[in-house]
C-alpha cells in the first residue's frame, strides 16, 4: 500500500493508493499515565478524556518551535510524540510500500524533523519521504497530464489559518530540457474561526477575490484548483467563484495535498523522474553550481549541484580538493531562470609550510540553509597517514 | 598550478606492508610513489592494489591498464609511472623527473640504498621497519649502527639503545657517542653498564654528563608546562578560566608543602 499524508497546523490528511477517501486525523497525541498507553487524533481530541490521560494538541507548533512537552514525569522532543504518531497512525495501514509526507513549507527544521521521526517507523529511507506541497502538486498534474495542457495552472489552498496561492508553469528551454516551475510567493492570513457569519463570510469573500486577483496575473490558465477545508463551502465566497470560474475550469478537492501526496509516493517508489524534465520547487534550487578546480588532465570544472536538486539533502555535497599556495577557492553559478552567470570566492585557511607540495588537503562541505543560501566551510584533513591535519577551517554563507 | 579534486573521502583505505601505512586515494598512493620509491619493491603491484583501485577508489581505466600491464609482466618503472600519470595528482614534468630520479636510485650501491631506505622509514617513524633495514648493513655502516641505536631510543628500549651507541664509541673512540650511550643509559636506568663500553671513564666527566641531563630536565619540564599553559590559551576564556584556577591550587599546594 502506498500512503500520502499532508500535515498542517492541526491536522494530519491521510490518503492511500486503495481508498479515494481521506482520512482527517487531527495531529494531536495523548498519553494515559496508568496504562501508559499512547493515543492519536480524534482519541486525543475526545472530551471524555480521562484525568489520567495528558493530551499534546498543539504538536506542530511544538514541532516548529523546537519546543517539547512534558508527560507525566518526562520531557518528550517534538520529534518523538511526532514519531509515536506517525508509528501509530501507519500501524493502521497493512503492507505498507511507501510514505510520503507534505508540508506547506519548506522550513528546514519542520523537514529534518518529520524525517527523523518517519524514519524511525519506515527504517528505509528509500521507502519514505518528507518534502513540500509544491512537490506533490507537480506529481498530480504529471499523472494527470491528458486533463491539463500547456498553460499554468493555478492553485488555492485554504486552511483554517491562512490561504496560499501556488502556481505550476512548464516551458521547454533552447537546450530542449522542460521545466516544471511552482511559484508558491503569495500568501494571506485568514484566520476562518474568526469570519463567521454573513458578515465575516462577506469578508472574506472580498479578501479571497482581491487575493486571487492579485494572485493571477497570466492570461491564459488552464486550470484553477481549489484546495483546503476552507473550500468546504466554497459556493458561499460567490465574488470569488464569479471571478475564478469565469477564467477558466474550476476544480475544488479540500483534500488535494493527501491524494497528490500519493501521486508523490507513487513517483518516488517506481522513479517516475525523467531526466528531461527539470523541477523547480521550493524545496529545489534553481541554479547550476560549479568549482574551479582540475577534475582531470582535461576538465578543469566541477558540477556540484543541478538545478532542480533538492537543496535540504545535504549528505550529497561534500568532497576533497589539494592546493598548494592557492588563497581562495572559486566557484560560478548559473541562474536558470535569469540566465545570469555570478561568482563567488571562498578563502582557503592557511597552508602549513612545514608540509610537502601538495599535500594540503581540505574537505569542502556546501550545505544550503534555505534555498537560495549556500554555506561553504573548507577544513584541513592532514594528508593521509602522513600529515595530520591542523584543524584549521574556513566558512562562509552566500545568497545565490 | 591548480586546485585538485580528490572526489568524496573514502573510508576504505590499502595497506602498503613496504611502509607499514594506509593510503585512502590516488594521490595519497601517488604521494608515496613519488616520494617513498626507495621503499617500493618488486612486488608492491599487486592483484590486490589494482582491485583496490577500481573498486574502492573508482578507477576503471587505470585498474583495467596495470591489470595488462601485471598480466604481461611489464617492468615495475613503467607501472608505477603510468599510476603517476593518470593519478590526477602530478604533470608529465614531474613524472619525467621521478623516473630519472628513480633510475638513479636503482644505480646506488646496495649499502647507500638500504641505508636511505632505513632513513625513509624513519622519517616516517616506522622505527620496526627502519630497524630491520639498518641491521643488515649496521656492521660496515657507522650511520646506520648510530641510527639503529636512535631507532631503540624512540621506541623507549634506551638499553639496546646504549648497546649500539656503545657499539659504535667502540669503532669511534669518540667521547660524545659514549656521552650519548651515558644518557640513553640514564633513561634505561642502569648507568653502571657504561663501563662495559670504556673501563676509564673519570669520575669528573661523569658528574658533568649528570648535570647536563638535570640542566636538560629542567629545560624540558619547564618548555612542557608553558607548552600547557599556551594550549590553554588557545582554547578560549571559560576553558582558560576553570584551567587556571585549577593550575593556581596546585601550585599553592606545592608552595604550602615546600613551606
Amino acid at each position: 500500500m502506498i500512503i500520502g499524508i499532508s500535515i498542517d497546523e492541526n491536522y494530519a490528511y491521510v490518503s492511500t493508493n486503495l481508498d479515494e477517501n481521506v482520512m482527517q486525523i487531527p495531529f494531536a497525541i495523548g498519553k494515559n499515565l496508568v496504562s501508559n498507553n499512547w493515543f492519536i487524533g480524534d482519541e486525543a481530541k475526545n472530551e471524555n478524556i480521562d484525568s489520567t490521560d495528558i493530551v499534546i494538541d498543539k504538536l506542530y507548533y511544538i514541532l516548529e518551535n523546537d519546543g517539547n512537552a512534558r508527560i507525566g514525569d518526562k520531557s518528550y522532543e517534538a520529534e518523538e510524540l511526532t514519531s509515536i504518531f506517525l508509528k501509530h497512525l501507519i500501524l493502521k495501514f497493512p503492507n505498507v510500500e511507501y510514505v510520503t509526507i507534505v508540508v506547506r513549507n519548506c522550513n528546514i527544521k519542520i523537514l529534518e524533523k518529520l524525517h527523523n521521526a518517519l524514519m524511525a517507523c519506515i527504517e528505509d529511507k528509500n521507502k519514505c519521504k518528507v518534502t513540500t506541497f509544491s512537490e506533490a502538486f507537480i506529481s498530480y498534474i504529471k499523472s494527470h497530464t491528458s486533463e491539463y495542457y500547456d498553460n499554468p495552472i493555478a492553485l488555492f489552498n485554504f486552511t483554517e489559518k491562512a490561504l496560499n496561492y501556488y502556481e505550476l508553469i512548464r516551458y521547454k528551454s533552447a537546450d530542449n530540457l522542460e521545466y516544471w516551475k511552482v511559484n508558491t510567493k503569495e500568501h494571506l492570513s485568514l484566520p476562518l474561526d474568526l469570519l463567521t457569519g454573513d458578515t465575516g463570510k462577506r469578508v472574506c469573500d472580498n479578501l479571497l477575490c482581491e487575493f486571487a486577483k492579485h494572485s493571477i496575473q497570466e492570461v491564459a490558465y488552464n486550470n484553477i484548483i481549489l484546495s483546503g477545508l476552507g473550500f468546504v463551502e466554497a459556493s458561499s465566497y460567490r465574488e470569488f467563484m464569479t471571478y475564478v470560474c469565469g477564467i477558466t475550469e474550476v476544480n475544488t478537492d479540500i483534500n488535494f495535498f493527501a491524494k497528490a501526496a500519493v501521486m508523490l509516493s507513487r513517483d518516488l517508489m517506481e522513479g517516475n523522474f525523467s531526466e528531461d524534465i527539470v523541477l523547480m520547487t521550493d524545496a529545489r534550487t534553481d541554479v547550476a553550481l560549479r568549482v574551479n578546480v582540475r577534475v582531470s588532465a582535461t576538465e578543469d570544472k566541477l558540477e556540484l549541484v543541478k538545478p532542480g536538486s533538492e537543496w535540504f539533502d545535504i549528505d550529497e555535497y561534500s568532497f576533497n580538493i589539494i592546493v598548494d599556495n592557492e588563497k581562495e577557492l572559486r566557484f560560478e553559478y548559473l541562474k536558470v531562470i535569469e540566465g545570469i552567470i555570478k561568482e563567488f570566492v571562498v578563502d582557503i585557511p592557511g597552508s602549513d609550510k612545514l608540509r610537502d607540495d601538495k599535500t594540503n588537503e581540505y574537505e569542502v562541505s556546501l550545505k544550503f540553509l534555505q534555498q537560495n543560501l549556500l554555506q561553504v566551510t573548507l577544513t584541513d584533513i592532514g594528508f593521509g597517514e602522513f600529515y595530520e591535519s591542523q584543524i584549521k577551517s574556513s566558512s562562509r554563507e552566500i545568497e545565490l | 598550478m591548480a586546485i585538485i579534486y580528490c572526489g568524496k573521502t573514502n573510508n576504505q583505505s590499502y595497506y602498503i606492508k613496504e611502509a607499514d601505512l594506509h593510503i585512502k586515494s590516488v594521490q595519497e598512493l601517488a604521494y608515496f610513489i613519488y616520494n617513498y620509491a626507495i621503499l617500493i619493491s618488486n612486488s608492491f603491484i599487486t592483484k590486490n592494489l589494482i582491485v583496490y583501485i577500481d573498486k574502492s577508489l573508482g578507477l576503471t581505466k587505470l585498474s583495467s591498464d596495470l591489470n595488462e600491464m601485471f598480466n604481461r609482466k611489464e617492468n615495475l618503472v613503467n607501472m608505477l609511472t603510468h599510476i603517476l600519470l593518470n593519478s590526477n595528482y602530478y604533470d608529465r614534468e614531474e613524472v619525467g623527473e621521478f623516473r630519472k630520479k628513480l633510475i638513479e636510485l636503482l644505480s646506488l650501491p646496495e649499502e647507500e640504498y638500504v641505508k636511505r631506505a632505513g632513513d625513509m622509514l624513519f622519517g616516517l617513524k616506522k622505527y620496526e621497519k627502519a630497524i630491520s633495514q639498518y641491521n643488515k648493513i649496521m656492521k660496515t655502516n657507522d650511520k646506520a649502527l648510530q641510527n639503529l641505536a636512535f631507532c631503540y631510543a624512540k621506541l623507549q628500549f634506551y638499553e639496546q639503545a646504549a648497546d649500539y651507541i656503545g657499539e659504535l664509541y667502540k669503532r669511534t673512540r669518540n667521547i660524545e657517542v659514549l656521552r650519548e650511550a651515558y644518557y640513553a643509559l640514564k633513561l634505561a636506568g642502569n648507568v653502571d653498564k657504561i663501563y662495559e663500553y670504556e673501563k676509564n671513564i673519570s669520575e669528573e666527566l661523569l658528574a658533568d654528563w649528570e648535570y647536563e641531563i638535570v640542566s636538560r630536565i629542567i629545560k624540558t619540564r619547564r618548555s612542557d608546562e608553558l607548552k600547557n599553559i599556551e594550549e590553554i590559551f588557545l582554547l578560549g576564556h571559560d576553558y582558560i578560566k576553570e584551567n587556571i584556577s585549577n593550575r593556581i591550587k596546585i601550585w599553592k599546594e606545592k608552595y604550602r608543602y615546600i613551606g
